[in-house]
């Protein structure tokens, strides 16, 4: 009986270290899974941040857009109405082609694809260049109600470190008057 | 078994325990580790967010003020408060939670020149807007858009480097303003 004790004594030997290694290692994994996990934290938050700069880069071009609209009114209603009458797309306002597209959406002052020279379109964390264009200028007009809106849409994008598309759109509604000169 | 013998397992045993508690301990060190860097990046991202909300903050005000408001100002960094009334702006040192935020402004002109398609008049029927041409007219303007910028610095505690963020916006000299 001593015997079979001091065996099973024996057998036991080495059995804490072999749990605490096992234990030891569990621990390990959960470490590194757990810095990997905040490690991809960090561009998450590149992210939200930039989203904010695309934003308010977006919002500022709307606001030129509308200046623009401001400044030349019957320009843009004489560009509305041509490409209207000629453009077969019930969405003509997206054409690409005609007066009213170099007017808004295809005007170079609407299209900031710049790679270098303009301190505003950079990101701020990867020097990145921030694309910011104008994508849609429209009248929203119905004359059941004799409202004459104007909506302008902008978009400003950019490409994180890892590669990954970020796109931001501003959209600004504005009530106009139509004022005839007869 | 000999007394000798059992004496000699059961100090095996204790060996053991004591080892398996050293492995243990040596093994929480890097979780310890990990913890303490976790800490330290939300705190980070946490004055990042701050910076972040005040830059918006205090952007959103500056667009708030009348256009010709900065015409003195064009180009140069103001880190002082800024008022007209009814409507003040901080700028300058502000101490939150412990960590010292710099904001600044910076108000440019945006110089720049419009493409405008202009109608021929003596070309087509008036009535019927298929029969129009257009000639594209470059139209140069300056001091009707502004760059606003706006610039949050802070250190975090215990980095010596300075961190930044900054917000860019235009704002244009509307029929409103």
């Amino acid at each position: 009986m001593e015997n079979d004790s001091v065996r099973l004594s024996n057998g036991r030997q080495g059995t804490a270290i072999v749990l605490a290694l096992v234990f030891a290692t569990i621990l390990l994994q959960f470490a590194i899974s757990y810095s990997g996990l905040i490690g991809q934290s960090r561009p998450q938050t590149e992210i939200i941040d930039e989203r904010v700069r695309l934003h308010y880069l977006s919002k500022g071009l709307t606001e030129i857009a509308l200046l623009k609209f401001q400044k030349f009114p019957s320009d843009f209603y004489n560009c509305w109405r041509n490409q209207a009458s000629t453009s077969t797309n019930i969405s003509f306002w997206l054409d690409t082609s005609g007066p009213l597209a170099r007017f808004t959406i295809e005007a170079p002052e609407m299209k900031e694809y710049k790679t270098t020279g303009f301190a505003e379109s950079t990101s701020s964390f990867n020097n990145t260049p921030i694309c910011f264009n104008l994508t849609e200028m429209r009248l929203m007009t119905s004359n059941r109600w004799n409202v004459e809106v104007l909506q302008i849409k902008a978009n400003a994008h950019y490409t994180t470190r890892s590669g990954k598309s970020i796109n931001v759109d501003a959209v600004r509604t504005v009530r106009t008057e139509r004022v005839t000169i007869k | 078994m000999t007394p000798s013998a059992r004496r000699t397992a059961q100090g095996v045993t204790l060996t053991e325990i004591m080892l398996a508690v050293v492995i243990l301990a040596v093994s929480f060190l890097p979780i310890i580790g990990v913890m303490g860097a976790s800490v330290k990046a939300t705190a980070k991202e946490d004055s990042l967010n701050r910076a972040m909300n005040l830059c918006q903050e205090k952007l959103n005000t500056s667009l708030q003020f009348p256009f010709h408001h900065f015409d003195l100002n064009l180009g140069v960094e103001i880190t002082s408060t800024v008022a007209t009334p009814g409507l003040s702006l901080t700028l300058g040192d502000e101490i939150i939670e412990g960590v010292k935020y710099t904001s600044s402004l910076t108000v440019s002109d945006r110089p720049g020149s419009f493409l405008i398609p202009v109608r021929n008049l003596d070309v087509g029927n008036p009535d019927d807007p298929k029969t129009w041409t257009f000639t594209d007219t470059t139209v140069n303007y300056s001091n009707l858009v502004h760059t606003h910028k706006l610039k949050v610095s802070w250190k975090n505690k215990g980095d010596p480097n300075e961190k930044f963020y900054t917000l860019v916006t235009f704002r244009a000299k509307l029929s409103e303003d």
